[in-house]
């Protein structure tokens, strides 16, 4: 957990009471972590794990533990109407990229198999986890550039989690995000570099990462404040393992389609559910 | 005592269709004051970010009375009070953000001169659509985007120091000329414009980080000019590839040799041009593209000294295709790069006849 502890959060707030002791009654109060933060402040939009907690400490949520996690929902995405045919990507401004894919590209943005499935749509729980706060995990999340394309094509993370990019081709990328919520930042990565690590403090799905030098190549990340998310496989298919019994709001964003009806479930213990979520050109 | 925030009043004004009229008068004198109606006074005050904690024991320092460290404070880390106020920290996660309080006084302040010489390109409320900035371009800034280009920064924002450098250069070629501004004018000036940062975001926003312009340092080839420039032509055409938007300044022959490629790779057809690129910056809700500069032909716009373009190389341009280097290559490939984009103006730009005879050869030679 990387949240500032109770005895932090209150030490911080008696700190920032004597500091604009002074500062006459015109002033508003200053942003700050603790309670009562002005407006402006962090703690309206209180990062993983639903924040600080401080000012009803009784009333708190509880640590996530697996053992919790009993209920599956499992499901798929699809695309109405024809499948899309795939289009052609012209890779000549760099032949690297043209070397490393001799069978010729076609655009990742839009992948559906015969029978509708939609590929790398983001599905997550977007309501019904605020009982549980979650440890962040210390791993990062690998985003890879093999054959000029980002591997895989979207992830997911949970909030203040790292994103680790590397560049696994024998060319320069330059990896350049797109946030609205976060930090945005664009950094170039020649061939044999050491990867860049990625923080992403808010939650917001999906940010896009993009290579300029490159431009058809695109990723996108989902960053929520749980670890219920997934993105589905290449039939549609996805599935959230180790659900508590609940009731969730449950989203699912594409990057070209945008968001699906969101779908509301009820789930209980050792239950396994299926729903889905249809998107339409 | 709650006044209407001139936001607000613009925004009723302007929405009654009475901003733009008063707006469109007064064409011929470029730097007019406010229109009539419009108030100069901010009834609000601000907390923004301040850069670090550098920043704020060199605060302390000059008035050590004024401030203590206290050690204890936040489980150990340590945190400085301000007994003034006017300064206050807090941590989020582990990490401290430092924040400046801005009064309503000064604010006003900043607004009247803000709005007496920035606001007929910047806008009256600094969102870039000034009464003269329909024709010009580039377009001025928008400071609702929390986005600058040239202030030579790694951090997200530039820092007071960082802004009042660029508003007194300017930007070579642009609208944006260089301002005489007494120091006391232009930081008001610059803690309105940060003022106008969006709720939680910019100057608002506890993780972003305030930034000074990449450290300069020591130049490893002022002695070996020659070196340099060989190094940096072999790097921006190799290891950085600056080529895939940037013009290449060599033949196809050369490139293969530079990058490393095969024999009878083809680049680029138009290798010896620039290749548009989309930027994040907005005119009128929509993303501008920007062409990025043919050193033999444009303008640059944040200095040409080898210092000031290591700095830009270093530290990129913010919300355009553009990305930081600094990191990505050691700093003497850097400093090479900045050699030979220097030589590349110092031997072409505005030497219509010599940089027309080099262009020539490099499109004429055989496969290119
Ligand atoms: C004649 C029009 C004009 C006036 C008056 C003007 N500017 Fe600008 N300003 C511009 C333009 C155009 C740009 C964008 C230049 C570019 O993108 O290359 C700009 C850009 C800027 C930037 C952004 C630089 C960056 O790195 O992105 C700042 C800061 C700025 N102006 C401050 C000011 C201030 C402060 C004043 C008043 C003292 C002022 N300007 C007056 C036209 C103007
Ligand atoms: C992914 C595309 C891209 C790459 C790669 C790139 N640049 Fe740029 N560069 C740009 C764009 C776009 C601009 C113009 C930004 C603007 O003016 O808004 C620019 C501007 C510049 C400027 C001008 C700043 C000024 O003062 O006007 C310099 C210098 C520069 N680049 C150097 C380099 C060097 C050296 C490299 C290679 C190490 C490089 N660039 C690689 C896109 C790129």
């Amino acid at each position: 957990m990387r949240t500032p502890s109770l005895a932090q959060t209150l030490i911080l707030s008696s700190l920032v009471l004597t500091a604009c002791g002074g500062g006459g009654e015109s002033s508003a109060p200053p942003p700050g972590g603790g309670p009562g933060a002005g407006p402006g402040g962090p703690s309206t939009e209180a990062p993983a794990n639903g924040g600080s907690g401080a000012s009803s400490p009784a009333a708190g949520p509880k640590a996530w533990s697996d053992s919790a996690g009993t209920a599956t929902l499992s499901g798929s995405a699809s695309l109405a109407g024809d499948v899309p045919a795939p289009i052609q990507v012209a890779m000549d401004s760099d032949p690297k990229c043209v070397e490393m894919n001799s069978g010729g590209a076609t655009d990742g943005s839009v992948l559906v198999d015969a029978s509708g499935g939609l590929q790398n749509v983001f599905v997550y729980v977007s309501k019904g986890t605020d009982a549980w706060t979650f440890t962040v995990p210390e791993e990062p999340v690998i985003l890879d550039q093999t054959g000029c394309n980002y591997t895989p094509r979207v992830v997911g993370m949970m909030t203040g989690q790292a994103l680790r990019v590397q560049n696994s081709d024998p060319t320069v990328h330059n990896v350049h995000t797109y946030p609205k919520k976060n930090r945005a930042s664009n950094v170039s990565q020649p061939a044999g570099s050491k990867p860049l690590e990625i923080e992403m403090k808010r939650s917001e799905v999906l940010v896009a990462v993009k290579c300029d030098m490159h431009s058809w190549m695109q990723a996108r990340v989902g960053i929520v404040d749980n670890p219920f998310f997934a993105v589905t496989a290449a039939d549609g298919s996805f599935t959230l393992p180790k659900l508590a019994a609940g009731e969730y709001t449950v989203s699912a964003v594409h990057e070209v389609f945008g968001k699906a009806s969101k779908q509301t479930i009820t789930i209980g213990d050792g239950e396994a559910q299926s729903i889905s979520f249809e998107f339409s050109k | 005592m709650r006044g209407i925030s001139w936001q607000g009043l613009a925004v009723s004004l302007g929405a009654l269709g009475l901003l733009t009229s008063l707006q469109t008068s007064d064409d011929e004198n470029p730097h007019a004051r406010a229109p009539r109606g419009v108030s100069l006074v901010v009834t609000a005050g601000s907390w923004l970010r301040a850069p670090s904690a550098d920043w704020f024991a060199k605060q302390a320092k000059s008035e050590p009375s004024r401030f203590t460290h206290d050690a204890t404070a936040a489980g150990g880390v340590g945190g400085w009070v301000d007994s003034r106020g006017e300064y206050s920290l807090s941590e989020v996660e582990g990490e401290w953000a430092y924040w400046q309080w801005v009064s309503p006084e000064r604010l006003t302040a900043g607004r009247r001169d803000f709005v007496q010489f920035c606001s007929s390109c910047h806008g009256l409320d600094g969102d870039g659509y000034g009464r003269s900035a329909q024709h010009l371009r580039p377009t001025p800034r928008s400071f609702q985007q929390n986005k600058f280009k040239f202030t030579k920064v790694i951090a997200d924002l530039p820092s007071d120091e960082a802004l009042m450098t660029l508003i007194k250069r300017g930007l070579a070629g642009t609208p944006m000329l260089p301002w005489d501004l007494s120091d006391v004018q232009l930081l008001d000036i610059i803690q309105y414009i940060k003022s106008l940062s969006p709720e939680e975001s910019g100057w608002r926003d506890v993780y972003s980080q305030v930034g000074d312009p990449v450290e300069v340092g020591e130049d490893p080839w002022a002695d070996i000019k020659e070196r340099a420039i060989a190094r940096g032509r072999e790097v921006y055409h190799g290891a950085a590839s600056c080529h895939l938007c940037h013009p290449g300044y060599v033949t196809n022959e050369q490139l293969r040799v530079l990058r490393k490629d095969p024999e009878g790779t083809v680049y680029r057809e138009d290798l010896t041009y620039p290749a548009l690129k989309d930027s994040e910056y907005e005119v009128l809700g929509r993303a501008t593209k920007v062409m990025p500069p043919d050193f033999t032909w444009h303008q640059l716009r944040a200095g040409i000294t080898t210092a000031d373009l290591f700095q830009t190389i270093a530290s990129g341009i913010k919300g355009t295709a553009m990305p930081q280097w600094k990191g990505a290559i050691p700093d003497e490939d850097l400093w090479a790069l900045a050699h030979y984009v220097e030589d590349l103006i110092v031997s072409y730009k505005d030497q219509p006849a010599v940089r027309g005879a080099f262009m020539k050869g490099l499109r004429a030679s055989g496969d290119n």
